[in-house]
């Protein structure tokens, strides 16, 4: 009977639940044109593998024209995706372009510094693998503090007063977000995996994990606060350098001046955190733990009161 | 000038020497093109080519097995194969071009 079942599986004909799948996510021409001649050949083919008795070929019929229905998707999605990327970013003067091209740049060349620096302290000839290895596990650890300060310059370079419209605020402010939340998946699981990866493999054997190594579970299970709020907090940063550059971007006259400001409190902003992760937070009035949210809290009170200005004057 | 990639072409082709059919399947053309179309592109590809009138194609009058959808058949147009002409005489004479 059991078998019987899974001939009957087998047998019933496939793409039903993909048709319904296909009709949420693409348009009824895109259906129409794209999809369902997919699962018709797929329905067809299957029918008659069916007919000759090939169970097994049925079933490849079947997991073959998932796969294609699947790719079919991508690909539509794909050349769906370029052209509204484009509109998207040549809208109100291709502020949110270059804001994208800049961070980008910026990025890379702020991490640049934070991966060459550990890798010129190791002394051990490694080979080609190893090597890239070793920076592939380093680059993590840099993004928390690099995507924040490219993403900060590049808000600087590329948005000016006349283009910091509502939809680029919106975006913005939709894009820090995901850049937080990405730097929360980045410092909670995969800097503490990666950093350990990079210690065993640079020193050739199996290393004792250290608090940096621990994920944010680990160390909320081990109430080590400290290290937790300083994860949380640099996490947070994208959306609090992002929404102060994008105030001090919309509110300054002058680029120049906008840079200057924006260079300035990133210098202010990491300064501030260092100051208070170091072992002068142990004397501040406050619980250590909580002071690690404090350069943060001063920067989304300027933001706030920047907007809020920027707004009573238009 | 517009140009014509090298699966346009391909799909053009099969569908000319189609065994005086002119028309095919998208599976079709997937076992005719020996592994060079593949099952998860053609369909998109098809529908490029149509938006570009390079190809029309119909749906089967009534499908074979009952309860399952109708097959979309395609065929060359008179554009499409003009084009791959010209294209493939432009290949013939300028390979560096046209590849």
């Amino acid at each position: 009977m059991k078998g019987s079942g899974r001939v009957d599986r087998a047998e019933r004909r496939p793409g039903g639940r993909l048709r319904a799948l296909g009709s949420r996510l693409c348009s009824p021409r895109a259906l129409e044109r794209l999809i369902d001649p997919a699962i018709a050949d797929l329905q067809s083919e299957h029918a008659q593998a069916v007919r000759a008795g090939r169970v097994w070929r049925g079933r490849w019929i079947r997991v073959a024209g998932t796969l294609a229905f699947w790719k079919v998707i991508g690909f539509h999605a794909a050349t769906r995706a370029v052209p509204i990327a484009r509109e998207w970013a040549a809208a109100d003067g291709h502020a949110l372009g270059r804001t994208a091209t800049f961070a980008a740049t910026a990025s890379v060349v702020v991490t640049i510094p934070f991966v060459l620096v550990p890798l010129s302290h190791l002394h051990t000839a490694m080979s080609t693998v190893h090597s890239i290895a070793l920076v592939a596990f380093i680059v993590p650890q840099a993004l928390p503090i690099s995507v924040p300060i490219g993403l900060a310059f590049g808000i600087l370079f590329g948005v000016r007063q006349a283009t910091a419209t509502a939809r680029v605020r919106r975006s913005i402010l939709a894009i820090t977000i995901v850049c937080s939340g990405i730097m929360f998946i980045v410092l909670g699981w995969i800097v503490p995996e990666t950093n350990q990866a990079f210690r065993e493999l640079s020193a050739a054997r199996r290393v004792m994990r250290g608090v940096n190594e621990l994920t944010l579970g680990e160390l909320w299970a081990r109430g080590l606060w400290l290290p937790l709020h300083i994860r949380v907090a640099l996490a947070a940063s994208p959306l609090i350098l992002g929404l102060f550059a994008f105030s001090i971007a919309a509110a300054a006259k002058a680029r120049s001046r906008a840079l200057v400001v924006g260079l300035a409190a990133v210098v202010g902003y990491y300064s501030c955190l260092w100051i208070l992760v170091a072992p002068a937070a142990e004397l501040a009035p406050w619980p250590a733990a909580q002071a690690v949210w404090t350069p943060n809290l001063i920067f989304a009170i300027a933001t706030a009161g920047l907007l809020l200005l920027r707004s009573a004057k238009s | 000038m517009p140009t014509l990639p090298a699966k346009e072409a391909l799909i053009i082709e099969l569908l000319s020497a189609s065994g005086g059919r002119g028309e095919m399947y998208g599976l079709e053309l997937v076992a005719a093109s020996k592994g060079r179309l593949k099952r998860g592109t053609v369909y998109v590809t098809l529908g490029r080519m149509e938006e570009k009138g390079l190809v029309t194609s119909q749906l089967e009058a009534a499908p074979p097995e009952a309860g399952g959808l109708p097959r979309r058949i395609y065929q060359a147009t008179a554009l499409g194969r003009r084009l791959h002409e010209a294209w493939s005489h432009v290949a013939r004479l300028l390979p560096e071009f046209a590849r």
